[in-house]
């Protein structure tokens, strides 16, 4: 089972607002699908961080040489509001 | 259904033209509407690139995909043609730039038909959680495609283009593959730039062919496979992925993992899949039985490792740099949560809360770790089994295409039929469907072969081998 | 007067490397540049795109980390920070938490404080935002998005406010003589986070700590870490609790206040970057990093003393700016009076320079050499030798052209030398006579007038000569 106040917290983390409806929906829903995930519980296998099948060495790595993209104006033109060549959200305040 | 090989041979002779032989295939697709294969068909740039490609073939400046017409799943950027990963978030979306494969594929004038519909985001395995067109079955319009390349494969399977490519995160090319009768190939994690496809999730991801036969998948994976600066999850290899063709499958060891044929597994399937076992056996192949013992972790191991990944890759749509965005809202918050409670479906979010989930604190270890856990365990038992044989045979779905609407609102259920597809991602193996007949209702039935990593090859050859003896079927639309 | 708590500061310094292109992207990553002109797919977040990592970044964080006295982790890896703000186009940022680059350093203040290093670890930044309060909008620049950062983690090791201020402008130093970082603060490429708690004076019990984000001038790191020791002493006083917070500083008022906000739960869900595979180092590695670590400033004060023979003082001050010092090696590269460059360099150059923000000393180091070495053979004299530097940089130009056109090149005119004094005696028979009956301080006149009536002509050494050979054969 899922917690009301942790089905909330992922919410506000993942930034997703759920009606009152929806809310009761995927509260069902992810009480099933967490009970699914659940069984990887009895697995007890060791993770180890050090995985040399998923590392390239230093000397791989790409040279510091700038390489410009030729269309900037694209992604600009994307923006939903821009203004000035910049990317408009209503006011920051913290 | 006429292969890639056969339209380069005609296109070389001039039997036809590409323009004739693009036109031939919009009108098919303009026909045939209401399979809902595409979410965007590009009329216009297919016919200027066809003619392009013409220009290059009498020049005798051929490649071999000059002038052939393809489609591509609408996850994969193509620059100025809307990618919408069949979302509301990115329905106007046109990128300002080409993924790597497109890059690759222009460079042999290949003609794009159009972005074929799928699983928004690549999420479901029907093609019914697409928010734009949902694609149908060729065999029973009733049912699914599968998916989430769901679009490519009917595409492929109705004759709508030549070949596709479609994208593999858990299955996503091979089940749609295989309800629709057609061959499709998910290389080796890493053969192929993930530059430019939208990433679902990333350490599982990956580009591949969808197509009449195993060898057009292999002539694609020629033309789209390599290192990719711009991916350095790419690794450096040469493979041919045509080098087996024509070899003999004499003294192959083919693995059949017991797991694979328990009780899950529809009757008419497991039928179909140990026929072909014993097809291999009668052209020489040895059968051993092999173990896989995660395979009881294989779907939540998958789904906590998918959906983390997908949690934070889709958290850039958030409607400030482009994509779908809310009107009129007051704040920054309310910016975001409305923008993303708007333009996701059902599933996605879905998935992005059980991401989130899994990698919050207090859940990370016992959800998101035991399942990077489980996956290193997974790919330690795959060495173990590619030990002991060359390849392994399994079905590639426990069932045939269904109704639409059947599973969709039982996700569990949903999330369980990727059982036998989604080892193949997590250990990053290289794994091809294969048409195997049709069940008596004249579905499709495929068959998986998988190998050890970048022994992509050797699936196609053995793939071929089958292909020649036995014809995929053909829809009647 | 007996203090009453102990003050416990950790410090989180972040510093942008200066790398030609970005960490994860081949974007130019000099600062400036129209909005939104330094981008592309990947800093911008754009749906498919991929960050690759670069070479330069890795290296340059682990020149730092070297010569900082850490360990270089053999297999380091990246994670993903997950958090929604409008500067972070991807809502994560690529850094690192459990493998970083580099580990267990520590660096002494002159008050015998060793501050130990718990990590560096390599990250990119965010982009820029500008707030228009009249619209009640905020636009973000993405410029400098993904430049890449390393951030220096101290362990609690701290004391005062003076000794936080020593330790950043320690590491600015460090880090721009290792040539990794311009360390400019108003461009915002140092920036500093600060933990202060206070604990009952002797006690080994950690109190609960306020973290004071974004400060970005020694002063202000100071100012901020005074203010909440006066702040948390209060509270302490008055029986009260510290709350575990993050706050901010204001500059203007010299104040801290909590940057709670409701909106945003704390929870960034790290987990191991897949676009990004893990980097392993071999020794060849790391020795090769070794060795292309310059000197540091206290590096160079051990050769000027010990070497070239300066005073500590002296030593120190050259040392003081990377560029400055830079200069002085140069010169004496090309002419190796070490005592006598520093001289006019410590007095001619440093005050010239020392109020102008560029970084640069307007004359080259092999001009500058000239003048001492025609000083030092006394082809001009010392406060000519003055003259001409403010010259050279007022003006620009040659040093012996400029000499030469102001006349100070010293010729030594013997006949008008002896024609001179042999005038003046003649002239003073009474001074002469002075002399003779013991008052010597008469030479003092002579040289006095013989000086004036010889510049230009004559140098003082040759003219005080001949005054002496005329006086002895009295």
């Amino acid at each position: 089972m899922i917690s009301r106040e942790n089905l909330e917290l992922l919410c506000e983390l993942s930034k997703l607002h759920l009606s009152e409806e929806e809310f009761a929906e995927y509260s069902k829903e992810m009480s099933d699908i967490i009970s699914l995930m659940d069984t990887i519980g009895e697995s007890n296998f060791e993770y180890n961080p050090i995985d040399m099948t998923n590392a390239v060495p230093f000397s791989s790595l790409r040279a510091d040489e700038i390489e410009t993209f030729e269309n900037m104006e694209g992604i600009v033109n994307n923006g939903p509001q821009t203004v000035e060549n910049q990317f408009v959200v209503p006011k920051i305040v913290d | 259904m006429i292969t890639v090989s056969t339209l380069r041979k005609k296109l070389d002779q001039k039997e036809f033209s590409s323009v004739e032989l693009t036109k031939e295939y919009l009108k098919k697709i303009r026909e045939n509407e209401n399979l809902g294969a595409f979410n965007t068909v590009c009329e216009e740039e297919a016919l200027s690139a066809a003619s392009l490609a013409d220009e290059k073939i009498v020049s005798g400046n051929i490649s071999p995909l000059t002038g052939i017409p393809m489609a591509i799943k609408d996850n994969i950027c193509t620059k100025g043609i809307k990618t919408t990963c069949s979302s509301k978030m990115l329905e106007s979306y046109a990128p300002p730039y080409n993924a790597t494969v497109m890059e690759k594929l222009n460079a042999q004038n290949i003609v794009i038909l159009g972005k074929t519909s799928m699983d928004e985001f690549a999420m479901g395995g029907s093609s019914q959680t697409s928010a734009l067109s949902k694609p149908k079955n060729p065999f029973n319009t009733e049912c699914v495609p599968g998916g989430s390349s769901g679009g490519s494969a009917t595409a492929v399977s109705a004759g709508l283009c030549s070949a596709a490519l479609g994208s593999d995160t858990g299955g996503s090319i091979r089940q749609p593959a295989s309800f629709c009768g057609i061959t499709g190939i998910k290389p080796t994690y890493g053969t192929v730039s993930r530059f430019g496809l939208v990433a679902f999730g990333s350490s599982l991801d990956q580009i591949g062919p969808m197509a009449n036969s195993a060898e057009d998948c292999g002539i694609i994976l020629n033309a789209i496979a390599g290192q990719d600066k711009h991916d350095r999850t790419t690794r450096k290899h040469d493979i041919d992925f045509l080098s087996c063709m024509g070899n003999s499958i004499k003294g192959m060891k083919i693995g059949l993992p017991k797991e694979f044929f328990g009780d899950g597994i529809d009757e008419e399937v497991k039928a179909a899949v140990l026929s072909v076992a014993k097809f291999y056996e009668n052209m020489g192949a040895e059968l051993v039985e092999v173990s896989m013992p995660t395979l009881k972790y294989a779907v939540s191991a998958y789904y906590l490792l998918a959906c983390a990944e997908a949690s934070s890759n889709l958290s850039r749509y958030d409607g400030v740099k482009y994509g779908y965005r809310t009107a009129s809202p007051e704040s920054y918050d309310k910016l975001i949560k409305k923008t993303r409670s708007e333009g996701f479906g059902t599933e996605v979010k879905r998935r992005i809360l059980l991401g989130t989930y899994a990698l919050s604190s207090g859940y990370y270890d016992a959800y998101y770790k035991k399942a990077l856990a489980v996956r290193q365990q997974c790919r330690a038992e795959h060495d173990e089994i590619f030990s002991k044989c060359d390849l392994m045979l399994t079905p590639t779905a426990p069932t045939v295409a269904y109704k639409a609407g059947a599973n969709i609102d039982d996700p569990v259920k949903m999330y369980l039929a990727d059982i036998c597809t989604v080892t193949a991602n997590i250990a990053g193996i290289p794994a091809i469907s294969v048409p195997c007949g049709c069940d008596k209702a004249g579905m499709p039935i495929g068959f998986s072969l998988s190998a050890k990593r970048f022994d992509d090859a050797k699936l196609i050859g053995a793939a071929d081998i089958f292909e020649k003896e036995n014809p995929h079927p053909v829809a009647s639309i | 007067m007996c203090k009453k708590y102990d003050t416990v500061i950790g410090l989180e310094i972040h510093a942008e490397l200066s790398t030609k292109t970005k960490a994860f992207c081949t974007c130019d990553a000099s600062f400036g540049g129209d909005p939104n002109t330094h981008i592309c797919p990947v800093c911008t977040g754009q749906p498919g795109a991929l960050p690759v990592i670069n070479h330069a970044a890795v290296e340059y964080a682990m020149r730092a980390g070297l010569a900082l006295n850490c360990d270089i982790n053999r297999y380091t890896r990246f994670d993903r920070k997950n958090y929604f703000y409008p500067d972070l186009p991807k809502a994560y940022q690529i850094s690192q938490l459990d493998l970083p680059l580099c580990i267990n350093g520590s660096l002494e203040l002159s008050t015998g404080t060793v501050v130990r290093i718990h990590q560096i670890h390599l990250e990119e930044d965010a982009g820029k935002m500008v707030h228009d309060d009249y619209h009640g909008e905020s636009w973000a620049d993405y410029n400098r998005c993904s430049v890449p950062l390393i951030e220096i983690v101290t362990e609690p090791d701290i004391k005062s406010s003076e000794e936080a201020a020593e330790f950043v402008s320690k590491i600015a130093l460090y880090l721009k003589y290792l040539n990794v970082c311009d360390a400019k603060m108003q461009e915002g490429s140092i920036r500093a986070d600060v933990n202060v708690s206070l604990k009952p004076a002797g006690s080994s019990v950690l109190g609960d700590r306020a973290e004071i984000k974004n400060l970005n001038s020694f002063r202000s790191i100071q100012r901020a870490i005074e203010s909440e020791i006066a702040r948390q002493t209060e509270i302490l006083e008055g029986g009260g609790k510290v709350v575990q917070e993050t706050r901010r500083f204001d500059d203007a008022t010299g104040t801290t206040s909590s940057l709670r906000s409701k909106e945003n739960a704390n929870d960034y869900r790290y987990f191991p970057e897949p676009d990004i595979l893990a980097i392993t180092f071999t020794e060849e590695d790391i020795e090769k990093a070794k060795s292309e670590i310059p000197l540091l400033p206290h590096q160079r004060v051990e050769r000027y003393t010990k070497e070239y023979g300066l005073t500590d003082e002296d030593a120190r001050v050259i040392t003081l700016e990377k560029y400055l010092s830079d200069f002085y090696d140069r010169t004496v590269e090309i002419y190796p009076q070490y005592k006598n460059v520093a001289n006019l360099f410590l007095t001619e150059i440093m005050r010239r320079v020392k109020d102008t923000d560029s970084e640069e000393v307007p004359i080259s180091p092999k001009d500058f050499a000239k003048v001492v070495q025609m000083a030092d053979k006394n082809t001009v004299n010392r406060n000519d030798a003055k003259s001409i530097i403010r010259i050279m940089f007022e003006e620009g130009g040659d040093p012996e052209e400029i000499a030469k056109a102001n006349g100070f090149i010293v010729v030594e005119d013997t006949a008008a030398i002896a024609e001179v004094i042999d005038k003046l005696f003649a002239e003073r028979p009474d001074l002469i006579e002075d002399y003779k009956n013991g008052k010597t301080n008469v030479f003092g006149f002579f040289m006095g007038q013989a000086n004036r009536a010889l510049t230009g002509k004559a140098t003082p050494m040759s003219i005080k000569a001949y005054l002496e050979k005329k006086f002895s054969e009295l």
